[in-house]
């Protein structure tokens, strides 16, 4: 697999195999991710990445085994990734138009308390109070991101760069322990793909970070290991280095570029 | 400690972190509780400009109408369920309130209704948690009837095919039997809905079912609880309906199985589409207008089903916000998009989203005072 | 037995009716992604046509039933038009409100036309009935099963060996690759439109006999037709003809054994009981939008 490392295990998938009807996007993966560790995921097209993250966040049915910090956790359910601290962020960014930027950040919350109906009616003081905590966080989140000035403009309204950063923000609003992302930096010009470098390596001090993506130079600064998917197998791993003088890689690549 | 001291309670709260607050939440920008206040007290009036017993009825009637609007406004418009149940919700309060307030009063029956309707959509909602939308509305279009059906031949509890008549109406130990009486009444309910409703918006439950109506399994993966927010949202908005169910049946006097059908869960939807279905104003508009309507159409009353059906087409064609994006209704700090109508159009401005202004200028987003919870 | 066998008859040949309505929705749903509820209301729309050109105007029935498909065929191209080509970037959401809109509209329109008083239309066969197995089986019984199992064969030979029939397949597999292959979506959109309606029309003619016509009639057994698609999977054609004999058979079995006065309910219950086991249907297909 790779160097054998002394940090414990964030992410442990064994054998993760997605099946649509007849063809087989996820075949037999398995893939591990360290605290504090930055992992790139690349491979052509098709190659079973997106799917794989999927799988991991629970959208599609999966079979295999993912283990988060050790325990193991139930495929299929897109409730049970969060609840471990696994975030995931899409190629297309997930904003609802009918809400301002703040509140796309907010609903990502960790804290669970006070928010409901029940709370709207009979506990308004106490459900101000957190919410209030969360307002602070969530600044701070779109401070980041440098969309703090947008705050309460209507998500409907950002450019597609902004919306990437809007997911992000929510993404550190989760406080997660291990980030999944799908090709952050996609659409982004070269100067906003450096800022996003910046912010990933601030983020990767603390969080655990799986990326896909395509964008060579963005991955080398980032990423320490790199896992090379083709039609859903893994066929390489190891330093940016190793990686790109691996012959199987080269010529998955080449035979995707006819 | 009454909701308003509450209320108080919390502005004031936030008046003191004014100066060291970072952005605020976009909802503060709105006037709600001003424009409630302002509308209880107008409606409020009415007794004294008219006691016409056909004016006072109709209008006790697009009180029963508002209150069964916002149950929609809540399964519809927030929770994104296109439900066909509304008669089921309706009915199951009337009955209900008639059979609980023999013990208690008018009160009692009032809160009965409401809890046993709302436990029952919230039942049926979780039972089919996991059905896509067009299996639940057909389920709910099943449940509908059905539930009528059932309820037709629970002679105990509902009385049958003769009903129930002769329903008294007590308050308090006052018994309330003037049509200024039951307006008043009336519009006491829509005013405490319309208080909730209010409340609702005004927090951050009002984020969170939206998000999780927007975004299906991807609000799941940023760790909300879909389920919940979607079985407590359809739930409360049934509860209204049973809350209107106890409305019609003290007001009225009488009920039978004629007076619920599966029609009025189309009456409602269109309520909602010509009132709007980016606000909470947008159900009330559209109840009173559609009360008002049949009255005015009056000779034309053979062809309602037509110009109903005709309407409903117009607004989904032309314009999805119905008539509450045409008017500058509650003038909110930040444009609303229309619902789950609109949300296919992220770029461009929100299609019959939320109001905006008359002459034309785009809404500054930013809330110019003081804001208040 | 003779009370079994003449339930039995009376089930299956409610299915039969049943499984005309739904082939219509499933074909739509295969087609376009559209459930469409205006289905029950068309088939009163063929009801209507019948009464209105047998009994008020004596053409013979053959060319007034003919007449009455080909008026059906059109009004759901027109549904089509109207209700559904200017929505199709819209959420789904939008297309079924737009659908119960259409529905009412057609319910009213007849109201206007016909007056709410119930007709009735004759049985093109008589009003003879069959003895068998000590049921009175009536001859229209046996016309609509008859009609149904001939128009079902049909259609199959059509969807397997015509070419309508094979793009009409591509389009339901992959819409995007039958765009690329050029096959015309939306003249076949207009026409599965067509076709959904004229077999509810045709139902509607087969089951007016049965029963007293009134502006209802499509409606109630709407819900046994949902009731069949949804068991069946919207998708698996076979599955929902079985599925409606299934649940009409059901039904007047339970009506007679268990209690008559639930008998409109127990199409709903099983939807309901159905949805709750299988939320997405007894096969597990989702519902695609696709238009």
């Amino acid at each position: 697999m790779n160097a054998p490392s002394t940090v414990p295990p964030l992410l442990e998938c064994r054998d993760v195999t997605v099946r649509f009807g007849g063809v087989t996007a996820v075949d037999g993966v398995c893939l591990d991710v360290s605290v504090r560790e930055v992992v790139g995921l690349v491979g052509p097209n098709g190659s079973g990445k997106s799917t794989l993250l999927n799988a991991i966040s629970g959208l599609v049915n999966a079979r295999g085994e993912v283990y988060v910090n050790r325990q193991p956790m139930p495929l299929r359910r897109p409730g049970e990734a969060i609840r471990r601290g696994v975030f995931r962020t899409f190629q297309t960014p997930q904003i609802d138009p009918n809400l301002t930027c703040l509140e796309n950040v907010l609903v990502a919350s960790t804290d669970q308390g006070r928010r409901g109906a029940s709370a709207a009616w009979l506990r308004r003081r106490a459900m101000w109070a957190r919410d209030r905590a969360r307002w602070d966080e969530a600044d701070t989140a779109l401070r980041r991101v440098g969309l703090a000035a947008r705050a309460n403009v209507p998500a409907a309204g950002l450019a597609y760069g902004e919306r990437r950063h809007l997911e992000i923000a929510r993404a550190l609003m989760a406080r997660p322990s291990l980030l999944l992302m799908d090709e952050p930096a996609a659409g982004l010009s070269s100067t906003e793909t450096h800022r996003l470098a910046d912010l990933l390596e601030q983020v990767g001090e603390n969080t655990g970070l799986l990326l896909v993506e395509h964008k060579i130079a963005f991955l080398e600064r980032l990423c320490r290991r790199i896992v090379v998917l083709q039609t859903g197998r893994r066929i390489a791993a190891g330093s940016p280095a190793e990686v790109w003088a691996d012959p199987a890689v080269a010529a998955a690549y080449l035979g995707e570029a006819r | 400690m009454s909701v308003i001291d509450q209320v108080r309670g919390g502005a004031e709260h936030l008046r003191d972190r004014a100066a060291a607050a970072p952005s605020r939440p976009a909802v503060f920008g709105r006037r709600q509780w001003e424009t409630l206040i302002v509308v209880a007290v107008l409606a409020a009036l009415l007794p004294l400009v008219t006691n016409g017993l056909y004016l006072l009825g109709v209008a006790t009637t697009a009180t029963i109408y508002a209150v069964l609007a916002l149950g929609f406004y809540f399964q519809f418009c927030l929770a994104g369920q296109f439900s066909l149940a509304t008669s089921a919700f309706y009915a199951t309060g009337a009955y209900t309130s008639v059979w609980a307030a023999r013990h208690g009063g008018f009160l009692v029956g009032l809160v009965a209704a409401a809890v046993v309707a709302g436990l029952v959509g919230a039942l049926l909602k979780l039972a089919l948690a996991r059905s896509p939308l067009i299996h639940f509305s057909i389920a709910t279009l099943a449940f509908g009837s059905l539930a009528l059906i059932v309820l037709r031949n629970w002679e105990s509890f509902t009385g049958g095919a003769t009903g129930r008549y002769g329903i008294r109406t007590e308050l308090f130990g006052l018994s309330i039997t003037s049509p200024e009486g039951f307006y008043l009444l009336g519009l006491a309910v829509l005013v405490i809905g319309l208080v909730l409703a209010v409340a609702f918006e005004r927090s951050p439950a009002r984020r969170d079912v939206i998000f999780a109506r927007d975004m299906g399994d991807v609000a799941r993966t940023t760790g909300l609880r879909v389920r919940r927010i979607q079985v407590a949202a359809f739930g409360i908005g049934a509860a209204y309906m049973g809350a209107a169910g106890s409305l019609l049946a003290h007001t009225s006097g009488f009920i039978n199985t004629t007076s619920f059908s599966v029609e009025i869960s189309l009456d409602v939807l269109l309520m909602v589409l010509l009132g709007g279905v980016g606000s909470l104003w947008g159900p009330v508009v559209g109840a009173v207008v559609l009360t008002v309507l049949p009255e005015v159409l009056r000779d034309m009353a053979d062809y309602k089903d037509l110009i109903y059906a005709g309407i409903i087409l117009l607004v989904v064609l032309a314009r999805p916000g119905g008539l509450a994006s045409l008017v500058v209704l509650a003038r909110p700090a930040v444009v609303r998009g229309g619902a789950a109508l609109a949300q296919v159009r992220p770029r461009r401005r929100a299609v019959g989203g939320g109001p905006m202004r008359l002459d034309g200028a785009p809404l500054d987003a930013t809330p110019t005072r003081e804001p208040k919870p | 037995m003779g009370e079994f066998a003449s339930l039995l008859a009376a089930g299956v040949a409610q299915g039969a009716i049943a499984s005309l309505i739904a082939l219509g929705i499933v074909l739509l749903h295969k087609t376009t992604g559209i459930v469409n509820f205006a289905q029950g209301d068309l088939l009163t729309l063929g009801a209507y046509l019948g009464v209105f050109l047998v009994v008020d105007h004596h053409v013979p029935w053959v060319p007034a039933y003919l007449l009455t498909l080909a008026v059906a065929f059109v009004v759901g191209m027109l549904i089509e038009r109207v209700g559904y080509a200017p929505l199709r970037r819209q959420p789904i959401i939008t297309v079924i409100i737009s659908t119960f809109a259409l529905a009412l509209g057609l319910r009213a329109l007849l109201v206007v036309w016909r007056g709410q008083d119930a007709q009735s239309l004759p049985a093109p066969v008589g009003a003879g009935v069959w003895h068998v197995l000590g049921a009175a089986i009536p001859y229209q019984n046996a016309l609509i099963v008859g009609v149904t199992a001939v128009v079902c064969a049909v259609l199959v030979v059509v969807l397997h060996r015509s070419t309508v029939g094979r793009q009409v397949r591509a389009l339901a597999a992959d819409r995007e690759t039958a765009l690329l292959q050029g096959i015309r979506v939306s003249r076949l959109s207009a026409l599965m439109f067509g076709l959904s309606a004229a077999l509810a029309a045709l139902g509607g003619l087969l089951v007016a006999p049965t029963l007293s016509v009134s502006t209802e009639l499509g409606f109630g057994l709407l819900l046994s037709s949902f009731a069949a698609c949804v068991l069946g999977g919207f998708d698996r054609i076979g599955a929902t003809v079985a599925a409606a004999f299934t649940v009409s058979v059901a039904q007047q079995l339970a009506a007679g054994y268990v209690s008559p006065d639930y008998v409109e309910a127990y199409p709903f219950l099983i939807l309901l009981v159905a949805l709750v086991i299988r939320p997405r249907g007894l096969f597990g297909e989702a519902i695609g939008v696709r238009y």
